[in-house]
């Protein structure tokens, strides 16, 4: 099976997840795209210096993985497409930074090298939670929960729009290298010079597939707003959920318990 | 019920796909858009949804199909697509089937029980919870037609509704048709499919309506049929 069919049918077995029934799965969409929301913006929140404070957010992801029954090893096994962009936005800084700031035994670390540290895991922490919230909830009912707050119709239309031609994206992109394969059997990958025009028709593709499905929608009635296909009623143990997650994160992020335990430890 | 007036149409600054067209359907009766490759038949369906608009008049029940009366035109219509997958959306079938009532404003417990109605009577219940992009080519098509059927629509068109099956489910689609109660506009070139489902035909041939009338007669014409770039139904063509 090629990459591109690889990465597309992983993409689609998450719609299968999201359609579990685990504890996770139950609460409201709403309540736990809040709390994604909140946790994403706690984990950036951390200094870029904090590595072991920020470690501790792991908690989270680990706590959905048990709760939901979806391996950390699969979210994690997902995160890899996006991880080299993550990678690629703080290598500088080890060139930048280069200001000693603690030593390891007595290997100096240097500040730039502790920011990079941060930064991807900041941006492993995120991915994975973003990763727990789309296979523990339908992509149609996260959206509509988005429509809840008040997003803009045109907005979450993109989004939906965008979830779907994904997966219109890759099997186009299957379906082109299959038959580039074909009649070039010796090759690897692509060849460079094959790139442009590949590029070129997988978007025309694409676009024609998308308009199509965009088509279809407007057939059946849609005026920009998604039918709530399920009511999802916001209720006290969602609120709870809300409220108990927030607080866990404003501890983590405010007490630095890793110090905490190691002083306590230390009486 | 479906009324086409001198109606034309390019797609921009191409050579007209279709030149002063008119032709009309009645009520319940199921037609057969015919013609070779590129004959605009998907061109007339994507005009009478209103997703291309040319020159000339088209109504549907009455209602002029134009900006202002798109809402009103679409309730009325279903249009089975030629590819399942540009078609079908959402993550199951069943949530698929949902989409239309609930936009058009249906309960949601009617809704259900129109589902549960048109699976049964299609004979696919056992699809309702199944992933959409699980599906084989067959299943595809008809959990298709089933979410066009759920939303009540008084015509049906269908775009290739046999293209890609294999024989058993070009037989399951035929018998299906046959059993539509509405009014159904089917284009294709599968002519055999055609004189099973259809009494009426229209001809199309260089941007034109080249005959329209009873399936029979033009059905077994095999000279005007290869002037058209068509050939003979098989089931016809060893009687002459
Ligand atoms: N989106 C488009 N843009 C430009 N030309 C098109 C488009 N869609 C179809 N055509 C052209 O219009 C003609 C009729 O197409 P179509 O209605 O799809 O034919 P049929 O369904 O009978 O095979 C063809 O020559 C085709 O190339
Ligand atoms: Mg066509």
């Amino acid at each position: 099976m090629s990459r591109i069919n690889q990465a597309l049918r992983e993409l689609q077995s998450i719609d299968e997840l999201a359609g579990g029934g685990s504890p996770v799965h139950r609460f409201s969409p709403l309540s736990k795209l809040l709390v994604t929301v909140g946790y994403i913006l706690t984990v950036m929140s951390f200094p870029k210096y904090a590595l072991s404070e920020l470690f501790l957010m792991i908690l989270y992801p680990v706590c959905i993985s048990v709760l939901s029954g979806i391996e950390l090893r699969r979210a994690v096994k997902q995160v890899r497409y996006v991880l080299p962009l993550v990678m690629a936005v703080g290598l500088f800084n080890p060139l930048l930074d280069r200001a000693v700031v603690m030593y390891l035994g007595n290997i100096p670390v240097s500040g730039g090298f502790l920011s990079l540290v941060s930064l991807m895991m900041k941006g492993v922490f995120c991915l994975l939670a973003s990763f727990f919230l789309i296979s523990t909830t339908p992509a149609d009912r996260l959206f509509a929960s988005l429509r809840k707050i008040h997003m803009p119709a045109g907005i979450v239309t993109l989004l939906l729009l965008t979830w779907r031609y994904i997966t219109v994206l890759g099997e186009e992109a299957a379906v082109m290298m299959t038959a580039y394969h074909l009649r070039a059997p010796e090759q690897k990958g692509l060849h460079w010079r094959a790139w442009g025009s590949f590029i070129g028709q997988l978007l025309l593709r694409t676009m024609d597939r998308g308009s199509e499905l965009y088509e279809s929608m407007q057939l059946r009635g849609y005026q920009g707003d998604f039918p709530a296909v399920r009511q999802d009623p916001f209720r006290l143990k969602d609120l709870l959920y809300v409220l108990g997650w927030v607080g866990c994160f404003i501890v983590l992020r405010k007490y630095n318990i890793a110090a905490l335990i190691g002083r306590g430890a230390g009486i | 019920m479906i009324e086409f007036e001198n109606v034309s149409f390019r797609y921009e600054k191409e050579k007209p796909v279709l030149d002063d067209v008119s032709f009309r359907i009645s009520p319940g009766s199921k037609t057969g858009l015919i013609g070779a490759n590129g004959a605009g038949k998907s061109t007339i369906l994507k005009l009478l949804c209103g997703l291309e608009q040319g020159s000339g008049k088209i109504t549907v029940g009455g209602l002029p199909v134009i900006p202002e009366n798109l809402s009103a035109v679409r309730r009325q219509l279903g249009f089975v697509m030629q590819n399942s997958d540009q078609q079908m959306f959402m993550p199951t079938v069943y949530e698929d089937m949902l989409f239309a009532p609930l936009n058009y404003g249906v309960s949601r417990e009617e809704a259900d029980r129109r589902i549960d109605d048109v699976l049964a009577r299609l004979n696919i219940t056992e699809l309702k919870y199944r992933h959409n992009h699980r599906l084989s080519g067959g299943e595809k098509r008809m959990a298709a037609i089933a979410v066009i059927l759920a939303n009540h629509p008084e015509v049906i068109l269908m775009d290739e509704p046999t293209s890609a099956l294999d024989p058993a489910n070009r037989r399951m689609m035929i018998r299906t048709i046959r059993e539509l109660p509405q009014t159904c506009l089917i284009t294709s070139h599968d002519l055999d499919m055609i004189l099973d489902t259809c009494e009426t035909v229209i001809l199309l041939h260089a941007g034109k309506v080249r005959a329209a009338g009873s399936a029979e007669t033009i059905l077994k014409d095999r000279q005007l049929l290869e002037e058209c770039h068509l050939e003979l139904p098989l089931s016809l063509a060893g009687k002459n």
